[in-house]
């Protein structure tokens, strides 16, 4: 098992796996406090419209998913505060409307697309170096955003009103919130694929938020989570290809780590908070 | 914080709001000056939530002005303190006590700014005055719904604004607890402009200057009188028996101090069903 360490396609995939585990930990934090999981799923879905859009125009389909990403995150935040009753039929419909133009431009796209499927489910054992760099940029931008903003992103998160009426620019900081949401989810495409980012973005921080005491050791603990369910993801895959010639793709087996994860977490947790000192 | 004589802390004139087309506030006026204190009651549905919403500027009215310091509700942000109608957020929220009472040290603008130091030493104060010092590391989560609402009303005092604006700050509370906590709130609010939203009108009584009435329009005479004609107005329906029982329930609790409840007692304001509901709907709607 551990020569796959010398592998230079296995080391890229784990750090590649490690540096996204940090934005996943924080923003998915954000996401699961505020409620936006199904906003972050439209979010993604939508991303697959651009690469669509990146296949028929010829450039790399990332840069689609990232643009296709921002414009619905920036779109959905403003109707988060003004259409909160039809927010969720226009989540779905964005959902939809992302996959419908991404199978579109695809088809339209002359000859094969080859690694369709990658964006579909991941592809964490080949990414490209250039990804490696794009993950420690967005860290940074993340780490960098959450160390000016996380009063206001916090209070925000907790409670928008009482925020607002404090004079903190609510607009602003859900602006911010889901632009680093989009940014994220298009990262996790290469690590998970489009249908399952949804998932890593918010396992690894529902099960950290069942013993965080506050955001920042929700943070840290969905971090560490994230980087656990990526790594042995990749293990366990590299295993069950090299001694039993089964070979799967990685993403799923991150997410049903990760769901195995809350479970045991979830169990754990209802059975100390029935003892008395819990 | 200094206050302009000159402008009072908040006026309101003829404020006028639909929404979804029926109107909830009609030609509203109120002005209240520094110091004052008043308690607002009325039917649910009566545009109480609303009201407050329009003077934080959380609703733009129709028609009319509403001034807050003499400015738009809006850039007065941050000089109004805000105790909203529990629970508005969610108990598994990983955040410590301290941390929500710290809320109330929020600064304008996208980065916000102050002074740590002097943020905590405000917060753990306002903590203090609540009595609830000792819990300020305690997870949200597992506080029960007094000592809750004693905390949101910690975090507004921590804002150390000069108008402070609660909604149904007790509607989860027992008469008691609520009693208890509207006496710390008056000893904690002495320089301040209060104005409460409450159905308990024989707890608050004890403790406001001023009550109004308020069902779309707002019955106010600067007293703490209640006439019959607000009663009618206000609810619109004849006393029944059971005010008769809550009336004497309360003089009981409170004979030592029976003289602020005459106006109650006198009028017999509605029926304890339309004074003690739950809380509004119509104030989770917007």
């Amino acid at each position: 098992m551990l020569e796959a360490l010398q592998s230079p396609f296995f080391q890229r995939a784990l750090l590649a796996g490690l540096l996204a585990s940090v934005a996943c930990g924080i923003v998915g934090t954000y996401v699961v406090v505020k409620r936006m999981a199904s906003i972050s799923g439209g979010l993604s879905h939508a991303a697959f419209g651009g690469v669509g859009l990146g296949y028929l125009l010829g450039i790399n389909p990332m840069i689609g998913a990232t643009v296709f990403a921002l414009a619905s995150g920036f779109g959905l935040g403003l109707a988060y505060r003004r259409l909160r009753s039809s927010l969720d039929t226009l989540i779905a419909m964005v959902w939809a409307v992302g996959m419908a133009l991404g199978i579109l431009f695809i088809s339209l796209t002359p000859g094969y697309a080859p690694d369709l499927m990658s964006y579909l489910f991941g592809s964490i054992l080949f990414v490209p170096v250039g990804y490696i760099w794009w993950v420690v940029f967005l860290d940074l931008i993340i780490i960098l955003a959450v160390l000016l903003l996380h009063k206001n992103l916090q209070a925000v998160a907790f409670d928008q009103e009482f925020a607002e009426v404090m004079g903190v620019p609510v607009d602003a900081v859900l602006l911010v919130l889901l632009g680093l949401a989009s940014l994220t989810v298009v990262t996790l495409i290469q690590v998970v694929g489009v249908i399952l980012v949804i998932a890593l973005l918010t396992i690894p921080a529902a099960t950290a938020q069942q013993w965080a005491v506050n955001l920042r050791h929700m943070m840290i603990e969905a971090v560490l989570i994230g980087a656990f369910c990526t790594t042995s993801g990749l293990f366990l895959s590299y295993g069950l290809s090299d001694s039993y010639g089964i070979n799967v793709p990685t993403g799923p087996l991150i997410i049903l780590i990760a769901v195995a994860l809350y479970g045991a977490s979830s169990a754990i947790h209802a059975v100390v908070a029935k003892s008395p000192r819990g | 914080m200094p206050v302009e004589i000159e402008s009072p802390v908040l006026e309101m004139r003829d404020v006028s709001l639909k929404l979804r087309r029926m109107p909830v506030l009609e030609g509203v006026n109120l002005e209240l000056a520094q110091g004052d204190f008043l308690a607002i009651i009325g039917p649910n549905g009566g545009g109480k939530t609303v009201l407050l919403n329009v003077i934080l500027g959380l609703l733009t009215p129709d028609s009319g002005e509403v001034k807050v310091f003499g400015m738009s509700p809006k850039r007065a942000r941050g000089r109004v303190a805000y105790v909203p109608q529990y629970p508005r957020f969610d108990p598994t929220f990983p955040i410590r006590v301290i941390d929500v009472v710290l809320m109330g040290r929020l600064k304008r603008g996208l980065v916000g700014g102050g002074n740590p130091e002097e943020d905590c030493q405000r917060a753990h104060a306002a903590l203090a005055e609540m009595g609830m010092a000792d819990l300020a590391d305690k997870q949200i989560g597992r506080l029960s719904g007094g000592q809750l609402q004693r905390v949101l009303i910690a975090r507004a005092l921590a804002v150390n604004a000069g108008f402070l604006i609660l909604d149904e700050p007790t509607a989860s509370l027992d008469p008691q607890i609520a009693g208890d906590l509207y006496a710390r709130l008056k000893s904690s609010s002495k320089e301040m402009t209060v104005i409460v939203v409450s159905h308990d009108i024989w707890v608050i009584s004890h403790h406001v200057k001023t009550i109004a009435c308020m069902n779309r329009r707002l019955h106010y005479h600067q007293s703490k009188e209640i006439t019959e004609e607000m009663v009618e107005t206000t609810y619109g329906c004849p006393v029944d028996f059971m005010v008769h029982r809550h009336t004497h329930r309360v003089l009981e609790d409170h004979h030592e101090d029976g003289a602020g409840l005459e106006g109650v007692h006198d009028t017999e304001p509605g029926g304890p069903g339309g004074i003690q509901g739950k809380p509004d709907p119509e104030g989770e709607s917007h």
